[in-house]
């Protein structure tokens, strides 16, 4: 519907009756008085709306309210809807367009605010002798500032023609007299863009991903202070939205970063670092996780509840209320748990001297035998190690061994796919990527086998505890039992698949990749 | 894509003041809206402002050799996109005549991807053309006055689209001009809501903002947002657009 908007850069001293004069053979121009709007942009902390070429804004006039999506290649709206932001999640935009644009992109990440846009804008039309709008003209002249702040640095003044549908020629004959007058801006940047530079802010400076780039001759040493080095930025960078429970993925992203961490400290560490401080660290890490356990259970518990209240009879879905009570109550103590593990002097220092170790305390300490390996060497030997324990673990399993055995498959594969992902880059992207794929589709089967048997034992176990503190009424804790039996039976159909895809994953094709990629011709 | 048909083989019942303030209620709510104007008197682009004129008229629309892409205007509204009246629409009934009774519906599939809702404005008679219009549709809104002559045609309609054996499409039924103040007026629609089935309960009120559209040349919710008009096609707006999911 939008048709193509051309924009003009406008001296501070132009007005719009420069613009009237201009355009008066064109048809009438009618111009509206002056209105000040403030767009207050949004995205998700790992911007993910800005990745897909978006912008969310409220724009606000007086007490007038719409949000906006916009294209951010083209400076136009795609969408447009009345209302404001409540929660700042998906459901706030009810049913509808920019539903369907925003939430698939957002999923669970809450919208933070990152810009706001002041705008004084003149809104003219230019009508023909029935009345009706030819084109329309905002002369607009902008200011960008941090998200609730008073300071305000200059954008600069534009005047934007949106042309109407239908009454082409009517704006060309316009856009040839505003070419002879003024400067067309031709490759403009979205105001949003040039916003977020001024208030030096970087799109896109966050991603949950693990973005390392390994160079082939780094020692071993060299190697893994810098994997440890990303992950503790991304611990770090986590921290603040965690302490304030923005939304769910900062302490997922957290805990991922801490186990990655551990993972490296096992499987890459070993002979690179002193075993000592290996072991200092698996510990202390270790501990920063433990506190983190409860709160992303009932985070899990809370996020899948539409789908837990959905695995049963509708009939019984309400008395699943309390349930969902009880959750948030212990999923607000948990959180706090979490608040005094963040603010602690214990996590600090752990933190601290973890970085200063991995910066410059370990000049002053041994090394281990493998430190000046090239690190293609030793991810070669610990990725292809790792891989050999996956194949001997899974190729044990049939279909009547214990779930024990699944479960330690389970883990040998996470292994497996954290070492290719710290070393991914020292590999061609192409070929890497296609196996770590293959790991990650039969580890989804995996994790669905292990997650249903703790999940539906842990909702029983939820479920006594109500009771005991009196607040499960009897229909609640038969619900409860029908959620329980229910995540139980998706048990049989996660082991069945869990042979197709070990297969899958046993082909020929995958185990000569593997054998190309790592294993030593030596 | 939904559509929506404004319908009633009477004239002067409010249809084409529904389908402009309905239309108009869509889009503002967000939906990219094209409104239809298929009545060769051509009042709703009177409304809006534009020449009730289209390139090649109905002839070239029906034998596909327009592209309805280059015939729509842009409204002076967001969201709202208007495909205008032409004298030539008096003999849709016969072009159509000639065509597979699933025509018109082929015709707007190219539009699919680019508006959520369309309303056929429709011209009042039943006819070739007007099967064809139900065919395209999703739901059929009827406005009615509320007198028993009126309420009668329903009969009709329902009759009519037996025996073209259209089926899958909604009938919706509501009331407009509806003057408070006259007894008769509160009685039928009392007895109405009660027994009729697919009866949407907001009423329009008769109301002189609602005349005032040919002056302003706009909706009632631009020039006169507050009234009670303005918000009665509000909710009407409302109640439709739940019954359309
Ligand atoms: N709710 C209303 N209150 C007052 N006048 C109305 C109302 N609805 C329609 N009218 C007037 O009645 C006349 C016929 O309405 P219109 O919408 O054109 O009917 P139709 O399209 O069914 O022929 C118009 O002059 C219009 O202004
Ligand atoms: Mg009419």
């Amino acid at each position: 519907m939008s048709r193509e908007t051309v924009s003009y850069q406008l001296a501070d001293t132009d007005t719009a009756l420069d613009i009237a004069k201009l355009l008066a053979g064109v048809g009438k121009v009618e111009t509206a008085s002056e209105r000040s709007f403030k767009l207050s942009y949004y995205d998700t902390f790992d911007w993910r709306l800005f990745d897909a070429g978006k912008a969310l804004c409220v724009s606000q006039h007086e007490d007038q309210s719409d949000i906006q999506v916009e294209s951010l290649n083209a400076d136009e709206i795609l969408a447009s809807m009345p209302g404001r932001l409540k929660t700042g999640f998906a459901d706030d935009f009810g049913s509808g367009r920019i539903r369907d644009m925003v939430e698939e992109l957002i999923d669970v990440r809450r919208l933070m605010a990152r810009l706001d846009l002041h705008a004084l804008r003149t809104a003219m039309a230019v009508r023909d002798k029935e009345g009706k709008a030819l084109f329309r003209l905002n002369l607009e002249s902008i200011e960008a500032a941090k998200p609730g702040s008073r300071a305000r640095k200059a954008l600069g003044v534009r005047l934007v023609l949106e042309p109407i549908r239908g009454y082409a020629k009517a704006a060309e004959k316009a856009m040839a007299l505003l070419d002879d007058s003024y400067q067309r801006k031709t490759e403009d940047r979205a105001p949003f863009l040039k916003g977020l530079d001024l208030i030096k802010v970087t799109p896109g400076d966050y991603s949950s991903k693990l973005k390392l780039h390994l160079e082939p001759h780094m020692t071993a040493q060299q190697a893994s202070h810098l994997v440890h080095l990303t992950l503790l930025d991304t611990i770090e960078r986590n921290e603040e939205g965690t302490a304030a429970n923005i939304d769910a993925e900062f302490l997922h992203d957290f805990r991922v970063a801490i186990r990655r961490t551990r993972s490296a400290l096992s499987q890459l560490d070993k002979g690179v670092l002193p075993p000592k401080v290996i072991a200092k660290a698996k510990d202390d890490f270790k501990w920063i996780g433990q506190q983190t356990n409860d709160m992303r259970d009932l985070d899990v518990y809370l996020l899948d509840f539409p789908k837990i209240q959905g695995s049963i009879s509708e009939s019984y879905r309400d008395y699943l209320t309390p349930f969902k009570d009880y959750l948030v109550s212990k999923q607000g103590k948990a959180h706090a748990q979490v608040q005094r593990l963040i603010g602690s002097a214990r996590y600090r220092k752990i933190l601290n001297d973890w970085r200063h170790y991995l910066t410059e305390g370990h000049q002053k300490s041994s090394r281990g035998e493998d430190a000046e390996l090239p690190v293609k060497e030793l991810a070669d030997s610990r990725i292809w190690k790792a891989y050999r324990k996956v194949m001997k673990e899974g190729g044990a399993i049939d279909e009547d061994s214990p779930a024990e055995m699944l479960h330690d498959l389970r883990i040998t594969c996470k292994k497996l796919r954290y070492l290719l992902e710290f070393f991914q880059s020292l590999y061609p992207a192409g070929e890497i990527g296609k196996l770590i794929k293959a790991l990650k589709s039969f580890q989804n089967v995996l994790g669905e086998f292990q997650d249903t048997e703790v999940q539906s034992n842990a909702i029983l176990q939820l479920g006594r505890d109500m009771a005991e503190a009196k607040k499960a009424p009897v229909e609640t804790q038969m619900a409860m039992g029908m959620v329980a039996d229910s995540i139980l039976q998706k048990q049989g159909g996660a082991r069945r698949a869990f042979h197709v895809r070990f297969d899958a994953f046993s082909t020929d094709e995958v185990k000569d990749s593997f054998k190309k990629l790592f294993k030593s011709r030596g | 894509m939904k559509v929506i048909s404004i319908y009633n083989m009477k004239g002067g019942v409010g249809k084409t003041a529904t389908a402009v303030n309905l239309s108009y209620q869509a889009a503002q709510s967000g939906l990219r809206t094209l409104i239809w104007d298929l009545d060769p008197q051509g009042a709703t682009s009177f409304y809006f402002r534009v020449k009730p004129k289209v390139k090649g008229g109905g002839k070239k629309i029906v034998k596909g050799k327009s592209d309805l892409d280059d015939l729509i205007k842009g409204t002076d509204y967001t969201n709202l996109d208007l495909l205008p009246a032409d004298f030539s629409y008096r003999d849709l009934d016969l072009r159509f005549a000639d065509e597979k009774d699933s025509r018109l519906k082929k015709l707007i599939t190219p539009l699919k991807k680019e508006y959520d809702l369309i309303v056929f404005d429709c011209p009042p008679s039943i006819s070739e053309l007007s099967q064809q219009i139900f065919r395209a549709s999703d739901m059929l809104i009827v406005p009615m006055l509320p007198t028993t002559l009126s309420i009668r045609t329903l009969d009709q309609i329902r009759l009519f689209l037996k025996e073209e054996k259209i089926k899958g499409l909604k009938l919706r039924t509501f009331f407009s001009m509806v003057d408070r103040r006259k007894k008769m007026h509160k009685d039928i629609i009392e007895e109405f809501a009660a027994k009729g089935k697919g009866h949407i309960e907001a009423n329009i009120p008769y109301a002189s903002a609602v005349e005032k559209m040919g002056i302003e040349r706009a909706p009632v919710g631009d020039f006169a947002p507050r009234t009670a008009p303005a918000l009665s096609y509000r909710e009407l707006w409302r109640e439709i657009n739940k019954e359309l999911d």
